[in-house]
């Protein structure tokens, strides 16, 4: 669900150092990776990693590329080019394209194709050019950044950049591409539509990235803040269950007057119950290890729980019933800071299961009487869509309804 | 009046149309290494003619001088001052525009101009460290930490590297210890007796500009800011050239650069000036321009000095100077600048675009010896103007490249950078510049766009928030603490 580019000029230097640091950055997306490294011999080496186990390598070079799984898959053809893809499309014909016609010829591909259009790409050659784009409708974004005066970085998001050291100069147009190498670099632009996935800026990216030139922490913010009004409800307490939805949670709280609670303490770290790829039983079991409630913050009080999105409704649902059965709760409000999840995404920047997805199948009434709560607020689709719009992008919604 | 121009570059090229503009109608000889067309055609069109020699060897310039008889000699680049050809002109009796070679140290002996800054308490200063040794010098960028480490000798702009820390978390320091000690290396291999081969410096982080000065030791003359773009490809990245763009106006600021930040940097480059005085005991008869970052840290920061007006900087003063430039620099050399007043057009803006063989910088064998064409009448034709820089005559009288940037587009608009970028943009994509054999040329498009200016602008207003707060608290003063040794100070008042 993320690509990762960091590039040297020169040989001697060692990305993967680099690069190790902007996988980090980057594996909030996913669990599984692939990654390819340019070696100073001139070869291709390609690895498939983890990158949540405790000390995963990448494979060494001057330049590395990185894939996350499932949404962006890594093709070496014929150990001459090696094509990462993000959204769904085959990488397949890119790495050939590379490896037989050359650089500029991949560079169009992914801005001009139609097999191309809704993804973003990078591309390493054996002989050491690199090419980075996004399709002329594209889903993926993809920002450029230098490290001083030393190598091109480019990621899904901002954070990895800077991760690596580097500064953030740039974000790929739709059906824009740059290529290059040590001595050249230039630029396609065949001209398309911003259609940047809605779903990252609600909930994939981390909160100190920019997405395709948009702040993803005052987005949630002020949606946070937009979702208040739409709900209107009179509550004591706000509080987020986190970590994705406290700048919601943050406006939320700033828009309605009511006072901002931390409301929830995790004994598991960081971990991201929809990334984590688990059976049902092992995730509540893991939900209820990360939400432990801090009992003073709820009694008696008119409270409202903004979580970042609902799938099949556990995580809220766990979360209510533990709120009213032991700590109190006078009302439980349920605003959540996405639009309703109705489709799986083609595009595979997430891979739902459309029968597990409530608001498919449940109207909110129903669902509110499902999670137990004493209202049900969703962020109105049209909000995020008209703030977007304002930066220039026409954010797909596929999955949202 | 009588010029030599010493210098065969796309600076000598743009000082050559500047003085030819001049009521004193000069006839401008050149005195060059590479036989620069741009140059010729100047020469030629104002009754001079050309020198072949080579512009860092004194005798040569003498020769060249005394057969034209020249009545001002103007150096344009860094090489020749520091080889003492200024000083040797002088002394038979030229009058001279270019530092002599003890105040051209402030360029060419990175290690000298910082502790000329500390000892003088100079503001914009950085914490350095001079070294001789690369065991030495590895040692020290091993535990410094958030460091640049640059060659301790002017080398062309090439062989600076930054390491990046905060990210502590990468190594840095590894890394910085084994550039430092091939760098070491490799400067002690090229040039004899240097003092330092490598200096390693304190990393600030912001916008880049320059501002020059013209001094004759005792007034100075403010010429408009300028900013260059060092690294070779667009959006900032790339490896680092001697400049491959510059904007400027509308003068004397930049659109980034506020009137106050201006000041400071001049009020920094005249206490240089009387620095340098006190110290060498000659006065600076020459361009000084200080290449500057504006920081969170200080403000105005001195990277380096140049000992000369920058390329592609001087490029922007085509369209802006309105007074007599000749005059400007024949009154330098002769220490009769008091009451000279440079005029310069505030409605400009100016977008500079350097053109590079594929290969510039770090291949140059690749980026030298391919044929070029030039249509320097069709630039006028557009409103803009195109000088030529490395480029020298081939043995078949055709001309080629020499590895380094080949030419610089010049185009201005009373409408704003972006309208200017445009206007070069077109110039380049027209053919203006071509080589003949289909090699590729590298040029920047983003250098003058809306998308660069609007970076540049929240970064200097990211700066500006956090050094103005420093100022008005009074902080002039950076604390470590080293577990053993105890506070460490560094005072920068």
């Amino acid at each position: 669900m993320g690509l990762l580019l960091a590039y040297f000029y020169e040989r001697d230097q060692d990305a993967s150092r680099y690069a190790y640091y902007g996988v980090m950055g980057l594996r909030h997306r996913g669990t599984v990776a692939e990654a390819v490294a340019a070696t100073p011999g001139g070869g291709l080496v390609a690895e498939r990693l983890e990158p949540w186990r405790e000390g995963f390598t990448l494979p060494r070079g001057y330049a590395v590329a990185a894939a996350f799984q499932p949404s962006a898959r890594l093709h070496v053809y014929a150990g001459e080019a090696a094509a990462l893809v993000d959204g769904g499309c085959p990488p397949g014909p890119l790495a050939r394209a590379a490896a037989e016609k050359g650089l500029r010829e991949a560079a169009e591909m992914v801005a001009g194709d139609a097999r191309y259009a809704p993804c973003a790409a990078i591309v390493l050659t054996r002989s050491g050019g690199y090419a980075a784009g996004r399709g002329y409708e594209s889903r993926r974004p993809l920002s450029l950044g230098g490290y001083g005066f030393e190598a091109l970085y480019a990621a899904t998001e901002t954070a990895p950049i800077t991760l690596m050291g580097g500064r953030w100069s740039h974000d790929i147009g739709a059906g824009e591409a740059v290529y290059g190498d040590a001595e050249v670099f230039e630029e396609v632009r065949l001209g398309g539509t911003r259609r940047t996935s809605l779903f990252e800026y609600i909930y994939l990216a981390r909160m100190d990235s920019f997405v395709d030139g948009v702040d993803v922490y005052r987005f949630r913010r002020e949606m946070g803040a937009r979702l208040a009004r739409s709900h209107g409800v009179e509550a004591d307490v706000v509080v987020g269950v986190p970590e994705t939805a406290l700048p919601y949670a943050l406006g939320y709280a700033e828009a309605s007057g009511a006072r901002l609670e931390l409301g929830f303490v995790s004994t598991v770290g960081r971990v991201r119950t929809a990334v984590a790829q688990l059976p049902p039983g092992e995730r509540a079991r893991l939900l209820s290890l990360k939400l432990n409630p801090v009992p003073s913050v709820f009694e008696a009080a008119r409270v409202v729980v903004v979580d970042d999105s609902v799938v099949t409704g556990l995580t809220l649902k766990v979360v209510v019933q533990r709120l009213r059965r032991l700590h109190g709760a006078r009302e439980v409000h349920a605003a959540v800071s996405s639009p309703r999840l109705v489709r799986p995404c083609p595009f595979q920047v997430q891979v739902l299961d459309e029968e597990a997805l409530v608001a498919r199948h449940l109207d909110d009434d129903e669902i509110a009487r499902v999670l137990d709560v004493d209202s049900l607020a969703w962020l109105p689709l049209g909000e995020t869509v008209s703030y977007l719009s304002g930066h220039g992008i026409e954010p797909c919604t596929h999955c949202m309804g | 009046m009588r010029v030599l121009l010493v210098g065969d570059g796309a600076r000598e090229h743009a000082l050559a149309l500047l003085m030819a503009r001049s009521s004193a109608e000069p006839r401008i000889a050149a005195l060059m290494k590479n036989h620069n067309p741009g140059i010729e055609r100047v020469a030629l069109e104002t009754g001079g003619r050309v020198y072949h020699g080579s512009p860092t060897s004194p005798e040569d310039a003498v020769r060249a001088a005394e057969d034209y008889g020249a009545e001002l000699v103007v150096i344009g680049p860094e090489e020749p001052l520091f080889a003492g050809v200024a000083d040797t002109l002088r002394e038979r009796g030229f009058p001279v525009f270019g530092a002599g070679k003890a105040s051209a140290m402030i360029e060419m002996d990175k290690v000298y101009a910082r502790e000329l800054m500390w000892r003088h308490r100079i503001p914009g200063r950085l914490r350095f460290r001079g070294f001789s040794s690369p065991e030495e010098a590895a040692e020290y960028a091993r535990a410094a930490g958030d460091v640049v480490v640059k060659p301790a000798r002017q080398a062309g702009g090439r062989g600076v590297r930054v390491f990046a820390q905060p990210m502590e978390h990468i190594e840095a320091g590894e890394a910085a210890a084994g550039y430092a000690a091939r760098l070491a290396e490799e400067m002690r291999k090229r040039y004899q007796g240097l003092r330092y081969t490598v200096i390693v410096e304190e990393r600030v982080d912001g916008v880049e500009y320059t501002v020059p000065v013209v001094s004759d030791g005792e007034t100075v003359v403010a010429l408009p800011a300028a900013q260059d773009n060092p690294h070779l490809f667009p959006y900032d990245t790339g490896p680092e050239t001697g400049g491959m763009g510059a904007i400027a106006g509308p003068a004397p600021l930049l659109p980034f650069l506020e009137q106050s930040e201006y000041r400071e940097t001049l009020e920094i480059l005249r206490k240089t000036l009387e620095a340098l005085r006190g110290e060498t005991g000659e006065p600076y008869r020459g361009a000084l321009s200080g290449q500057m970052m504006l920081t969170g840290l200080w403000g105005p920061v001195v990277i380096e000095y140049y000992a000369r007006l920058g390329d592609p900087e001087t490029s922007t003063l085509l369209p802006l100077v309105e007074s007599d430039f000749l005059e400007l620099l024949d009154r330098a050399a002769r220490r009769r600048l008091a009451g000279y007043r440079l005029e310069a057009r505030e409605d400009v803006y100016v977008v500079v675009k350097a053109l590079a063989p594929a290969g510039y910088p770090l291949n140059r064998g690749r980026a030298r010896g391919h044929p070029v064409a030039f249509d320097v009448d069709a630039a006028r034709e557009r409103g803009c103007e195109l000088l030529v820089g490395g480029v020298t005559r081939s043995s078949d009288g055709g001309f080629v490249t020499t590895g380094s940037r080949v030419a610089e587009v010049v185009c201005w608009s009373s409408l704003g950078h972006e309208d200017a970028s445009r206007r070069a943009e077109e110039m380049i994509a027209s053919g203006a510049v071509r080589l003949l054999d289909g090699h590729p040329l590298v040029h920047r498009w983003d250098v003058g766009s809306g998308e660069q200016l609007t970076w540049r602008m929240r970064m200097a207003e990211l700066a500006r928030t956090s050094y103005r707060r420093r100022r008005e608290k009074g902080l002039t003063r950076v604390y470590d603490w080293v577990s053993g040794k105890g506070l460490i100070v560094h005072d920068y008042s």
